[in-house]
């Protein structure tokens, strides 16, 4: 992560112009949901220049230094306002340091557990479905009672696009009984495993 | 009336079933225990063709002449898995058919002790849609990431092998750790109802 320079800190002076606590918390919920973007959309420059009337390149600058705040901030990922005013170079503003502090302690266990669910992974589990059926005849015997499940697996795939919710796809797999069972094993072993680590 | 097909077979069915009469006592026996163990152990399928090609060889009959009397011959135990027919109604379906008394009874009491096996193979290969044929797993804890420095999550990576007929098609997928426990909960609440069920 780049070292964010002192130039930068002095963009944040902006905020002093803002009329209430709340357009502050907001700016930095903004800065947070695009800090991954590469050019922060027209629209949310716009507007938070319009509240602190400031021009559209202040307002531009003001943002993108709230982002390497916020990105900072969640890197370190501590909620213990001692290591959070650390991240700020010592001349900053007191009121407003202990301001955006606050805000970053406040908001900081939401903002982490929005990264933790949206970390780089395999295509993730969304939701999944199950059905048990009887086989009652077939080409081979024409009277049988087979019990099998059809499980229903929806898998949301990885990404492709900025801006876009990925496709979800849908697997369908049958089991028979056996496979069942051997599944459960599986997963059995993975519990225990889980439970020995947690103890 | 014959209890294998329900109808009158064709003409061939009979002339095909009368020629293993022609067969020595030994030779019979061999064909009717290549004919037992193709059907109680279907997935060696490949190997009947070597078992017939060598008894074709050994005995100096034509391999064609083999097969169709082979096929003919399969068809009353399949029908007989199919309908569950009892050793009986296999004997008597095999002597209105031409088969000599003797070997008719011979292939009814081996039909006897192998028709368990035989219907049991015979269910597991009924048409079966997207088998999961294998499942590998494993399960750690991120420790880091680009954008978080500490972190300990725990995550759970499943890759299934679906059978799709023509082609193995392997499914890659994560899980968190709330959401394999309600996985593992509802498989056991399956397996619980297919316990029931069977």
């Amino acid at each position: 992560m780049a070292e964010i320079s002192q130039e930068y800190y002095r963009h944040l002076n902006h905020l002093l112009k803002a009329p209430s606590k709340e357009i502050v918390i907001r700016l930095c919920n903004e800065a947070f949901l695009h800090r991954s973007t590469t050019h922060l959309p027209d629209l949310v420059v716009k507007h938070s220049a319009e509240i602190l009337s400031i021009d559209l390149k202040e307002s531009e600058q003001l943002l993108s230094a709230l982002v390497h705040l916020v990105k900072k901030a969640l890197f370190e990922g501590s909620t213990e306002p001692a290591e959070v005013i650390r991240l700020f170079p010592d001349d900053f503003h007191t009121n407003l340091r202990d301001l955006l502090t606050k805000i970053i302690t406040q908001r900081l266990p939401d903002w982490k557990n929005h990264t933790v669910n949206n970390l780089v992974s395999l295509p993730r589990l969304v939701d999944f479905d199950w059905r048990v059926d009887i086989k009652t005849s077939s080409n081979v015997i024409s009277r049988m009672s087979v019990p099998t499940c059809i499980l229903q697996l929806q898998v949301q795939e990885t990404a492709d696009q900025v801006g876009q919710m990925p496709a979800t796809s849908c697997v369908n797999v049958e089991l028979s009984k056996e496979t069942l069972d051997t599944m459960l094993d599986g997963l059995g072993k993975i519990r225990d495993q889980l439970s020995s680590v947690t103890k | 009336m014959f209890n294998f097909t329900g109808e009158t077979p064709p003409d061939s069915v009979f002339t095909d079933i009368q020629a293993l009469n022609r067969f020595s006592a030994e030779q019979y026996a061999q064909l009717a225990d290549i004919a037992i163990n193709f059907l109680t152990h279907s997935d060696k399928a490949a190997s009947l063709q070597t078992l017939l090609d060598d008894f074709s060889q050994q005995q100096a009959i034509s391999i064609t002449t083999l097969k169709t009397i082979f096929k003919s011959f399969l068809l009353v135990p399949n029908g007989a898995l199919k309908k569950n027919l009892s050793p009986d109604q296999v004997k008597d379906d095999l002597i209105n058919l031409g088969l000599s008394e003797e070997n008719a009874t011979h292939f009814a009491e081996k039909w006897s002790q192998n028709q368990v096996q035989a219907s049991r193979q015979a269910l597991q290969h009924t048409l079966v849609v997207n088998q999961l044929a294998d499942m590998e797993w494993k399960f750690g804890v991120t420790a880091a990431s680009s954008e978080l420095n500490k972190l300990s999550n725990t995550f759970l990576q499943l890759k299934l092998l679906i059978n799709k007929g023509s082609r193995m098609e392997t499914v890659d997928l994560e899980l968190t750790l709330p959401q394999f426990y309600s996985f593992l909960h509802e498989m056991e609440r399956a397996k619980a109802s297919i316990d029931f069920l069977s």
